[in-house]
């Protein structure tokens, strides 16, 4: 077992951890919500969220980092790091989950 | 790294495929009926998830829907055929893809709130047309049908690669295992699958693409050595070759497949109205390292000088090709296949999903308004095994992956442009919308077989977009956005399906 491996497996449990615990938050939510609202859904707010820099970036980002391969070997394994950070993301989401 | 040394892992026998494909769809079975009984009791709540789905299960379940075989095993492929400038091509689009749909699905949530289906949409939009409706209607259907079919095919490639299973036969135990749990809880059920899919699909993957460039002596310095001794070429994101090969007629048929398809506008609706722009930017960028990841597997196919030949003659199988023949531990091939099954099962119940929604808005509820909840609520259930069964055929008769796919982005970029101008310009009117998607089809597809891809998709939208031009000029009407929010309250007692009757 390499480092790398080493590394990325204990990386890997802790996103997990993380997600995990994101989707029993998700999906008691889910239920409690269900229970409280037998009404016709109702038009919510607005998202008013910006995307247009985020977006710009998530893009260049990602060309930026694929190019990195070329330049040196060792960003090989900048994707599945990234892999990882996006399982942790998930698990993230289900607590910045907001009503407004 | 010298490809002879490349030998199967012993001990992947077919019962151990079976048990994975089975065991897997069995896992979720048990989910969905706990979902059943806690989250579903009407029509409303299957096809549409009572409009209850926030960001974590958004996120999730967008990401995984959009992880197709395609992007899996393809970005291997590419990655394999081109280089990073492959990779490149094949990643930054889709991603991009997905986080297009931002301004569109602002526009149609704040103005039809009570909405299904992009196919009901085009029914208030041009004036209650069944003509622009079906037109619509029959590219949904179709794309979700494709959908279903490439992923079909994409398990079928790698069960065979791997376990030497016959594909046929793991191409029907797929379709059966994914529909018996799609059943049960419509969309939540592919929410709530899909979300832990993507877990399968990214945890995973890391950990088997780290261990395999961990596995090949000197690791990513020496790959990369071998691909630079190879061809310098492949370690630039700048290869023009890669662009006009597939990558620019790719770009748009991806935005297609996202724009022009029911499986994310369901999502537009389904998600609380508040989490919509922020879900599909999470999930446009947190997609982008699934593929990048598992691309990496393309750059130890070109150092180890494999050729189409030595894979069973189809490059999407060179990832799977790799990680059974290396020599990594039997626990990592498993994982392996775990994310190719994790990524087609999800595609499948989303799509299977997103057919049964316009099933139930865009054919009964339109044609047959009077239908009982309770027969809605089982016509739209069987609507998902007709198309599971339509899509098996298809892939039995033994299509190539590569054209298969390529085709059905060459066919709905026909739509894109007049979709597209439909929701965000108000002089589009129905004789340019529908002219144009049957215009392009007519005239772009001959050019598609006799030039080519890239001119074939370029002519499609360009032809499309200037018959929607044209018309607007020559009977210039405003259609007042507006409306389709009044139209929404009027048609409310025809088209709403009942919250208050359980089944």
């Amino acid at each position: 077992m390499t480092p790398a491996f080493i590394a990325i497996s204990i990386l890997g449990l802790l996103a997990t951890v993380l997600f995990v615990a994101g989707y029993f938050r998700g999906a008691s939510s889910a239920l409690t919500d269900r229970q409280q609202s037998h009404s016709q859904t109702t038009i919510e707010g607005e998202n008013k969220a910006r995307y247009v820099v985020p977006v710009v970036f998530a893009v260049a980002t990602s060309a930026v980092v694929i190019a990195l391969v070329g330049v040196d070997p060792i960003f090989v394994y900048l994707g599945p790091l990234l892999a990882i950070a996006t399982n942790a993301m998930i698990g993230i989401a289900f607590f910045y989950d907001r009503e407004s | 790294m010298d490809k002879s040394s490349l030998i199967v892992t012993p001990g992947l026998t077919p019962f151990l495929g079976y048990s994975l494909m089975i065991g897997m769809g069995l896992i979720f079975l048990v989910l969905a009926n706990l979902i059943k009984n806690a989250l579903v009791r009407n029509t409303h709540d299957f096809i549409i998830a009572n409009r209850r789905i926030g960001l974590g299960f958004g996120v999730g379940t967008v990401i995984s829907v959009w992880t197709w075989a395609m992007a899996v095993m393809m970005s291997s492929a590419m990655t394999f055929k081109w280089g990073l400038s492959g990779l490149a091509w094949f990643v930054v689009p889709n991603g991009f893809a997905i986080m297009a749909m931002i301004p569109l699905a602002r526009v149609l949530r704040r103005r039809m709130p009570e909405g299904y289906t992009i196919s009901d949409f085009a029914y208030r939009r041009f004036g209650r047309s069944n003509v622009a409706a079906g037109v619509v209607t029959l590219t949904m259907i179709f794309g979700v049908i494709l959908e279903i079919l490439i992923n079909l095919k994409g398990t079928s490639v790698v069960m065979s690669t791997v376990f030497s299973i016959d594909w046929k036969v793991a191409t029907v135990v797929t379709i059966v295992t994914v529909l018996a749990y799609s059943y049960f809880g419509g969309l939540w059920t592919s929410v709530m699958t899909g979300t832990i899919n993507t877990w399968t699909i990214t945890v995973p993957a890391a950990i088997v693409v780290v261990a395999v460039f961990s596995l090949i002596p000197g690791g990513a310095h020496a790959v990369v050595g071998k691909v630079a001794a190879a061809n310098p070429a492949y370690l630039s994101v700048t290869n023009p070759d890669a662009a006009f090969g597939f990558g620019i007629t790719l770009a748009f048929g991806l935005l297609a497949s996202v724009v022009a398809d029911q499986t994310f506008w369901q999502k537009v609706w389904a998600i609380r109205a508040n989490q919509v722009t922020r879900t599909f930017m999470w999930a446009g960028a947190l997609f982008y390292p699934i593929p990048i990841c598992l691309g990496m597997l393309g750059l130890i196919g070109i150092a180890y000088r494999l050729t189409p030949a030595d894979i069973g003659g189809d490059i999407v199988a060179v990832g799977p090709y790799i990680v059974s023949h290396i020599g990594l531990p039997f626990v990592l091939i498993i994982a392996y296949v775990l994310v190719i099954l994790a990524a087609c099962y999800s595609t499948i119940d989303g799509a299977s999903s997103g057919l049964s929604s316009i099933v139930a808005i865009d054919i009964v509820k339109r044609f047959a308004p009077r239908t009982s909840e309770r027969t809605l609520f089982y016509i739209t259930k069987a609507s998902m095994f007709v198309g599971g069964l339509i899509a098996v055929a298809i892939v039995l008769s033994g299509a190539d992956f590569t054209s298969l796919v390529l085709t059905t982005y060459t066919l709905k970029t026909s739509i894109l442009v007049p979709l597209i101008l439909a929701i965000v310009w108000p002089r589009t009117n129905t004789i340019g919308f529908i002219g144009g998607v049957v215009l392009s089809i007519l005239i772009g597809m001959p050019l598609h077989q006799i030039y080519g891809e890239l001119v074939g998709t370029l002519s499609i939208l360009a032809i499309s977009g200037a018959t929607v031009v044209i018309a607007a000029v020559l009977r210039p009407v405003r259609f007042d956005m507006g409306d389709l929010t009044a139209q929404a309250d009027q048609s409310a007692v025809d088209i709403r399906i009942s919250d208050a009757t359980s089944v």
